[in-house]
């Protein structure tokens, strides 16, 4: 068979296998050419074989190419997530991954909690310290936020503004500290670091300026969802900076990839979380309407609930 | 050694796929295009949500959080793998072995598109690509995935008739090859880039000039003749 006759007897294959792929990546599905497909694109793969073997022309070729990896797209799917799936992953696989990764997660609540803590102290010892991280203008704001309790004033509008900037904000602040984690976790060092510090110093001003009940009352609600989610891309990110230095038996792009097939994990599950606590922190945490003493006694609640969650999710039903 | 961008694939069907994946002008032209389509949806969506007071406030700020996040997740698991920009300049993302792109793979390497775009101006994407075999930025070498060219050439071009001739020397596959992809592409030269490439095969022909273009034709055509026959 030459060239020009190959390509007369078996166009209409070809043919018809452009046209069924046009309609399948329109989104158009239909039952009877889904079951044609795979026959017609094992022949087309036959065809561009025999098509290279023979050293036919480059067009013919790529056109056969082109079909053959059309097709192939079509057939060889990964499987999508579905709403049950992501409900099965928040309710047990998460919290099995966190815990998978207990080493990590204490290093980044180290990290974390330790410059914070350590720049409170620092701070309530010598209130001026807190001018290294924060100029006066800054702290103005702060102080303006928590100078009163929480009031009415802002009104659901406003509570949906908050939100939407809680979520703007600190889900970025989590995306950012895992992805830095590839430059060998430096990145991520500095995230936790960095946003320990500031966190600590503000605090520990705002004590200092003596509005203690209305910041803790405030932050105790959804600081134990967001916090802990810092911490935990922290772990994401830290993962993927030990794939980058530590590879181990892999080659480090191979390792990174490993790692990072987990990590996303992660920060899905993280971004969940976030979304959550924003949620609290513009709906919960600002109200008027609850106590300071209702806030505080249900917000450690809330960080009972966050270890409990971590520590027990996903325990029953064995793996 | 690989002398072009292209690489296989094999499939379970055992063909090999070529990929040819895009290098950093082409996908900075796309990801300019996407940048741009964000920034005019951001602005109708402050247009819109600014009549809307607070709550617009809120459903923007979501908006701008959804759309410099999400957008290319979105595109690239719903469309497969071609975002807007990426459609305008035929790119498409896919798993390195040629699947199309999934939610988990399109995330990670959206997520990490912060640290390509890190120092300054996507220095780490721009290194990283420079550095890895198949354009990869950082996101793509940890998503495992690859940026690739969606429309090959596929017109089909009639190899011009010409007197059969035999080669003055043998020619192995790859040389034959050239030859028959002179005689494909030859309608798309002028008459002094087609005698330029002739003169490069002149040890098979034997002349140069016009008289080469044409006996590399007949070369061209002896060696399709002869595939005929031979099957």
């Amino acid at each position: 068979m030459n060239r020009d006759e190959f390509v007369r007897r078996n166009e209409p294959t070809w043919l018809k296998a452009e046209e069924l792929l046009n309609r399948l990546e329109r989104g158009l599905k239909y039952e009877h050419e889904l079951s044609e497909l795979p026959a017609i694109y094992r022949r087309c793969c036959q065809h561009l074989a025999h098509a290279r073997q023979r050293q036919y022309d480059s067009p013919l070729v790529a056109r056969l190419n082109r079909i053959a990896l059309r097709g192939y797209h079509q057939l060889y799917r990964r499987p999508r997530m579905t709403i049950a799936t992501a409900l099965r992953f928040l309710a047990a696989d998460f919290p099995r991954l966190v815990r998978a990764h207990a080493g990590y997660f204490w290093l980044a609540t180290a990290l974390f909690y330790g410059p914070g803590i350590a720049m409170a102290i620092a701070v309530l010892l010598d209130p001026d310290a807190i001018y290294t991280l924060l100029d006066a203008d800054q702290l103005e704001s702060f102080e303006e936020m928590y100078r009163q309790p929480a009031t009415e004033e802002r009104g659901a509008e406003g509570d949906f503004a908050a939100f939407g900037f809680y979520v703007f904000n600190n889900v970025a602040i989590a995306f950012r500290t895992f992805a830095s984690g590839i430059f060998a976790g430096l990145g991520t060092l500095f995230f936790l670091i960095f946003n320990g510090l500031f966190l600590g110093a503000v605090f520990a001003h705002l004590v200092h300026v003596g509005v203690a009940p209305n910041i803790f009352s405030f932050v105790i609600g959804h600081g134990s969802l967001e916090l802990t989610a810092l911490v935990i891309a922290g772990v994401a990110g830290l993962r993927l900076g030990k794939a980058t230095i530590a590879p181990g038996r892999f080659r480090r792009v191979e390792a990174l990839r490993r790692a990072a097939k987990v990590c996303v994990q992660l920060m899905l599950g993280v971004a969940a979380m976030l979304i959550g606590a924003a949620f609290l922190e513009a709906f919960w945490s600002s109200t008027a309407g609850i106590t300071q003493t209702t806030k505080i006694v249900i917000g450690s609640g809330a960080w009972i609930a966050v270890a409990a969650y971590l520590t027990l999710g996903g325990r029953r039903g064995g793996s | 050694m690989r002398v072009d961008t292209e690489c296989q694939r094999e499939t379970p069907e055992g063909v090999t796929l070529s990929l040819r994946p895009a290098g950093p002008p082409v996908r900075l032209v796309a990801w300019g295009i996407d940048a741009a389509m964000i920034l005019v949806a951001q602005t109708l969506g402050g247009l819109l949500f600014g009549l809307l007071g607070q709550v617009g406030t809120g459903f923007l700020l979501l908006l701008a959080f959804a759309l410099w996040w999400f957008y290319p997740v979105a595109f690239e698991v719903l469309r497969n793998g071609v975002t807007p920009g990426k459609a305008l300049v035929g790119l498409q993302v896919v798993h390195d072995d040629g699947t199309p792109v999934g939610f988990s793979a399109s995330l990670l390497r959206n997520l990490l598109r912060f640290a390509d775009f890190l120092p300054f101006a996507y220095g780490a994407g721009l290194a990283s690509m420079l550095l890895s075999n198949d354009f990869q930025r950082l996101g793509d070498l940890a998503a495992g995935t690859l940026v690739i060219y969606r429309e090959d050439e596929i017109r089909e071009r009639q190899i011009p008739k010409a007197p059969a001739t035999p080669p003055q020397l043998p020619l192995d596959r790859r040389e034959q090859r050239a030859v028959i992809d002179f005689g494909a592409r030859y309608t798309t030269w002028n008459d002094e880039r087609r005698a330029e490439l002739a003169a490069v095969a002149a040890p098979i022909t034997g002349t140069t000039g016009e008289a080469g273009v044409r006996r590399l034709l007949g070369v061209a055509n002896w060696l399709l003749a002869r595939q005929e026959v031979t099957r």
